[in-house]
């Protein structure tokens, strides 16, 4: 299991920049990026209790790290052109270097690969398509190594 | 003579340079602009991305209104939105009964071949109630259900066992491309009137789904893609 900031620190190094890192599309990197971990080893690389609300897979915990470290994060606060506060996250030290193992930098690359291309319908089209997603009712925990066992049977 | 020539072919290579120039600032502000329009399409989307609450919402608002859902004592019923997938399958996007045990999610797909869906998909409206008391005459019940092409193995998991079924279907709005099934259940087969049914479900319904779904169609799951991307 990794360190969550090293995760959103990876996420951020590697993600093709142009795109604003909102905090709902980091969320959901770091959401698909355990799902693929379960799949692949049936374990999260985060420690994060994953809770499915309105948002899909939603939790503070992506945006409270980053707060808590800004030597290596940055929180930009915009208001968008529907008035709504926009968070952005910028990565403020190039150099730091995140602690990951090769399993989990892979499972993280692979979410990377796959939904760098894909504009925002398709993306949340493919978050909303994962088994955990699918499966679970609204406002309810997801236990996502229970979920990749009953995907995979 | 030498020099004319020269300085035309001076100007026509600027010329050149600026047509190369702008056409490149087009392209370089058109990519930014298609950057900027996922951006604000995010940004937009924050309150609505979950299609699920979309169609919940406006099948509460009918359960609520003209179905008249929790009226009737001892009844519970229904009502299941699903969209038709190019791979064969049905996927509910959206379930409402006040009963919280028949309000979950059940099966992520459904095929199109089987029970009341296939039936309203295949001939446009269906309405049967003549199922017997699941609870007094329970093989007799699945007999009947096998009788629409849903096995009894599948049918013993189901949770509510309603005995009476009604869907139809729904087309876009410009009437050429069927797109989902809307099932309203009950399990009192006497709750609800063909009629009655009929005249709840009318064109301004319909045409209210199909504007709702042609919404929400690139947002509806699809899980054969999923698996391809290893998810």
């Amino acid at each position: 299991m990794a360190e969550l900031r090293d995760i959103i620190a990876h996420i951020l190094k590697t993600y093709p920049t142009r795109y604003d890192m909102s905090n709902a599309r980091l969320t959901k990197l770091v959401y698909l990026s355990d799902w693929r971990h379960c799949l692949r080893t049936n374990s999260q690389i985060s420690n994060i209790k994953w809770f499915f609300n309105n948002f899909g897979p939603f939790v503070w915990d992506i945006k409270d790290t980053a707060k808590e470290n800004p030597h290596i994060f940055e929180l930009e606060t915009t208001t968008n052109m529907y008035g709504d506060q926009k968070t952005i996250f910028i990565l403020n030290s190039k150099d730091y270097s995140p602690r990951l193992s090769e399993e989990e930098m892979k499972s993280i690359d692979h979410v990377i690969n796959e939904t760098k291309n894909l504009n925002w319908d398709q993306f949340i089209r493919l978050v909303y398509s994962t088994f955990p997603i699918a499966s679970a009712e609204r406002y309810t925990y997801i236990d996502l190594i229970e979920k990749a066992k009953e995907y995979m049977s | 003579m030498l020099l004319l020539l020269c300085y035309l072919q001076y100007r026509k290579g600027g010329l050149l340079k600026k047509l190369i120039r702008s056409n490149s600032t087009i392209i370089e502000e058109n990519t930014q602009l298609k950057v900027e329009n996922e951006q604000l399409k995010e940004d937009a989307s924050q309150l609505s991305e979950d299609v699920n609450s979309l169609c919940e919402s406006y099948l509460y608002k009918l359960a609520k209104g003209p179905m008249k859902f929790g009226s009737v004592d001892g009844c519970y019923e229904r009502m299941t939105l699903y969209a038709h997938s190019s791979n064969g399958s049905f996927i509910p996007l959206g379930r409402v009964s006040y009963n919280p045990e028949y309000d979950k999610k059940g099966r992520i797909n459904y095929p199109d071949d089987q029970g009341c869906i296939a039936k309203a998909w295949r001939n446009n409206w269906h309405f049967s109630n003549d199922y017997p008391d699941p609870e007094t005459a329970t093989k007799r019940y699945y007999q009947r259900c096998e009788k629409d092409g849903v096995p009894e193995d599948i049918m013993k998991n189901v949770k509510m066992k309603s005995r009476l079924y009604c869907g139809f279907r729904i087309w876009d709005n410009s009437g050429t491309e069927p797109l989902a099934v809307l099932i309203a259940e009950a399990t009192d087969p006497h709750r609800y009137q063909e009629e009655e049914l009929r005249s709840i479900f009318q064109e301004e319904q319909k045409w209210f789904m199909g504007e709702l779904i042609k919404r929400v169609k690139q947002r509806i799951p699809d899980f054969k893609e999923a698996k391809l991307k290893g998810f």
